[in-house]
């Protein structure tokens, strides 16, 4: 299983994979500090090389969150898969932000941090 | 009233009060009329002083119309559309400037200009056409300068209803409206202030929660990482950046709030902006220099601002370390600061050749706090906060015209009294 996070604050990434890791779950974990980065790499990769996973925080400057998924959901290899969940997982307790991601079908989940370790082992049992 | 203790019949007495000028200061005329029983030609004192003549009737009653600080004046009305000044009062005078015997025997045409002509001839045709009072308001530039006022005019009619004249008043309202306008102004000032600081309590919020759910996160995972190992360091160390950036957001929070505060209360003095700008050009030429960048300073020595030489400090410190930090790596800097003069306005430009901004996508966000827009350079998002806060708290607004690659120019603007 493949999960990507994507986050402009490193201590925010790093307790998000070690969440991740301590649940002892069996994943490849690729991290982004920029949503640009991500999506460059996704810009190059086969459909079946998707991330199962990503986790996406919302602010971040240059391309936030909601810029990120626009671009995403344009990405030919994610028109013809269904195999990619994303995940909003954000510091931010706007419910503007929360009715957002509600009304987006590309949004399975909308996540305040920090993530609790229960809520990863519930998250990747779905996949 | 003095002299005139006994009323033969106080409840059908009237009283009427007029605003006078008296020496130049505005005072109150009591009026009280009180019927006359049965006696219409008897003194009511029981004196043996004559009745008062027709003549010296229209006499006192000319120099109450003239002591009135409201202007008054009657139109004959000669054929329709006709109108003829029969009389003015002095504060007719007064207030346009526009000598009494001149106005008395003109034409309405000959006194009043163009725009005001069309429509206060207008007004009279609708005060004669549907034979009751009409009432307007008025803007006018007289000699004592402008003047917003209130007119009344009533059509007098004959027992054909053919109207005869037109008697109207104007009621100098101009205090009232400058008044309105401050009102406005204030509830704007104040409308602005508490969207500012709703905006402020949100940003702080989101931002505060950012670190701190980083800590909460961290410190839930600490009793199960083996102490004295690598991974519980690590723990450690992003627990203590975390906490810092808390403290340094409250810090911020103090700072902003402080500038806020003290705005109306920080000394200011006369400060000639080109000190500050070689002062802070001095204190950046080691940053400057080594990226082979240069400032150009075109600012007059005359050229001063009523200001705290600390807020200017870091307006221009701010602007500055930024244009360094976001220069154009394939050209050298060049920052000019030029000022330019208008009738109401000192303004400041701030330009730099560097990288520019994308200002279609980040205009609306650009002063606010904690805003960043280079993924690439490290910076906190508050230096233009910092500088807009401090522009406003000296009396000034600034703005930002910018080109991708091409560069970037701060207006900096300030009321020419400042």
């Amino acid at each position: 299983m493949k999960v990507f996070i994507i986050d402009d604050d490193q201590i925010s990434i790093f307790f998000t994979e070690r969440s991740i890791l301590m649940g002892g779950h069996q994943v490849t974990i690729q991290t982004f500090l920029s949503a640009e980065k991500a999506l460059e790499l996704l810009l190059k990769v086969e459909p079946d090389e998707l991330p199962d996973i990503i986790f996406l925080d919302l602010n971040m400057p240059t391309m936030d969150g909601w810029e990120f998924l626009e671009s995403f959901k344009q990405l030919p290899q994610v028109r013809t898969s269904e195999k990619c969940q994303i995940y909003i997982l954000t510091s931010s307790l706007d419910t503007s932000d929360i009715n957002k991601a509600e009304e987006d079908i590309f949004v399975k989940g909308f996540i305040h941090k920090p993530i609790d370790r229960n809520d990863i082992a519930v998250i990747l049992q779905t996949v | 009233m003095p002299g005139n203790k006994t009323l033969a019949n106080p409840e059908k007495c009237n009283l009427e009060i007029y605003p006078v000028i008296d020496n130049q200061k505005v005072v109150y005329l009591v009026l009280r009329v009180e019927p006359l029983e049965d006696s219409l030609a008897r003194d009511p004192s029981g004196s043996d002083k004559a009745p008062l003549t027709v003549s010296e009737t229209h006499q006192s009653f000319s120099l109450i119309l003239d002591s009135l600080s409201n202007v008054i004046f009657v139109l004959e009305v000669e054929r329709a559309g006709v109108y003829k000044f029969s009389f003015v009062n002095q504060a007719f005078q007064v207030t346009t400037g526009l000598p009494v015997d001149r106005v008395i025997g003109s034409y309405v045409q000959q006194i009043i200009p163009e725009p005001s002509l069309s429509m206060v001839l207008k007004k009279y045709q609708e005060a004669i056409h549907n034979k009751r009072q009409v009432s307007w308001q008025e803007v006018s530039d007289y000699p004592a300068g402008q003047k917003t006022g209130e007119v009344l005019v009533e059509p007098i009619f004959d027992a054909q209803g053919n109207c005869l004249r037109l008697v109207g008043i104007v009621i100098d309202i101009t205090q009232h409206k400058e008044a309105e306008a401050r009102q406005v102004q204030l509830t704007q000032d104040l409308y602005h202030h508490n969207r500012d600081l709703q905006q402020f309590t949100y940003i702080v919020s989101h931002n505060l929660r950012a670190p701190l759910a980083n800590a909460l996160g961290l410190v839930r995972h600490l009793p199960d990482i083996p102490p004295g190992t690598d991974l519980f360091q690590q723990y450690v160390s992003n627990l203590v950046v975390s906490v810092e950036k808390l403290d340094a957001i409250l810090k911020d929070v103090n700072l902003i709030l402080s500038i806020r505060d003290r705005q109306n209360l920080i000394p200011t003095e006369a400060i000639v902006l080109a000190d500050v700008c070689r002062q802070v050009g001095k204190d950046l030429n080691a940053e400057l220099t080594a990226c082979g960048g240069t400032l150009q300073i075109n600012v007059a020595q005359d050229f001063t601002l009523q200001a705290s030489r600390a807020y200017l400090y870091s307006i221009f410190q701010n602007l500055m370390t930024n244009a360094i930090k976001y220069r154009n790596l394939n050209r050298p800097l060049q920052i000019s600061i030029t000022t330019y003069r208008t009738e109401k306005e000192k303004v400041i430009q701030f330009s730099d050749n560097g990288s520019g901004i994308n200002m279609a996508k980040y205009e609306n966000n650009l002063f606010k706090l904690y805003k960043r827009f280079h993924p690439n350079i490290e910076g906190r998002g508050i230096g233009l906060f910092l500088v807009k806060t401090h522009v406003e708290a000296i009396g000034g607004y600034i703005n930002v015209q910018s080109k991708p690659d091409v560069g970037t120019t701060f207006s900096i603007h300030f009321k020419t009294q400042a």
